[in-house]
């Protein structure tokens, strides 16, 4: 995973656990999941990016 | 976009559930709208209220594989002929209709073979028919099994889904998630404790960007496939 992914995963992490209110709680700890979900679609993405331009019988 | 939550629970007071979902639907934009709580049913001023919004949510406890007696009384009453579909006037074309429906029983047990062999889906088919009727788009149900049994964790999970499910562009992608938690954070980060603006800035612009990263990636494989095509 690529540093920003995992520095913006940290920053809302550290948040959510500062927060008092509970719905200000949940919202950080479900924003951190779909963070997750960027990180995993960013590297499946550039794996096929990568994939498509090695791809041979393109050559 | 209005969402309408019109809610059926003949004792709402002592039902933890819906407390929590009450608590969940005060949001922007979220009418919530108890029909067990009407003294008695104005036709015209439900079905304007019905025209008024833009996602109609029917959200109730399942009692004998239905909505509770209110609901039933509401709908016969309010959903006239003339108002869903005759003489050509479609008042709910195009509005969004969604289920929120909660059981006792675990979300297993509804399916063939499971100790209720019938499924949701087919249980909402009333509702599902009516919405087609009215030519609405139907949402997928959003259900709540034993909300008793749910961890402080589980719980926290089903209430940003619920103000998701009232509140967010269907269908539910990564992409339409992104863009609610963007305008969410956006709204709600005044109000976060032991943060400033700045560093809340910077972390929405970074979620921003890691947004259009993806969307730059998946323009470049277009851009790839098309090139392979040729």
């Amino acid at each position: 995973m690529d540093d920003t992914g995992k520095w913006l995963e940290q920053q809302v992490s550290d948040l959510a656990k500062k927060q008092k209110a509970y719905e200000n709680r949940a919202f950080l700890v479900a924003m951190q999941q779909v963070i997750q979900e960027q990180n995993m679609r960013t590297e499946q993405l550039k794996g096929e990016v990568d994939g498509r331009l090695w791809n041979h019988e393109q050559w | 976009m209005k969402t309408l939550v019109v809610v059926s629970h003949p004792k709402i007071n002592d039902s933890q559930t819906q407390q929590f979902l009450l608590q969940g639907a005060k949001l922007q934009d979220v009418t919530w709208h108890h029909v067990e709580e009407l003294k008695e049913i104005d036709v015209e001023k439900e079905q304007a209220l019905l025209m008024e919004n833009d996602r109609i949510i029917f959200q109730f406890p399942l009692y004998w594989y239905a909505a509770p007696a209110g609901l039933k009384d509401w709908e016969d009453q309010v959903l006239t002929r003339n108002f869903v579909y005759g003489d050509g006037d479609d008042n709910l074309s195009d509005k969004e209709f969604g289920i929120v429906v909660s059981t006792g029983m675990p979300l297993k047990e509804f399916q063939r073979g499971g100790s209720e062999n019938v499924t949701i889906d087919e249980i909402m088919a009333p509702y599902f028919a009516i919405a087609q009727r009215g030519k609405m788009k139907i949402l997928p149900v959003f259900t709540i099994a034993q909300f008793q049994y749910l961890n402080e964790q589980k719980q926290m999970r089903l209430l940003i889904d619920y103000q998701r499910y009232l509140t967010q562009t269907y269908p539910d992608s990564l992409t339409n998630r992104q863009e609610w938690f963007e305008r969410e954070f956006a709204d709600r980060f005044k109000n976060f404790d032991g943060t400033n603006c700045t560093e809340c800035e910077t972390v929405l612009d970074t979620f921003i960007q890691r947004k259009e990263d993806i969307n730059q990636l998946k323009s470049t494989i277009g851009l790839i496939k098309q090139g392979e095509d040729e």
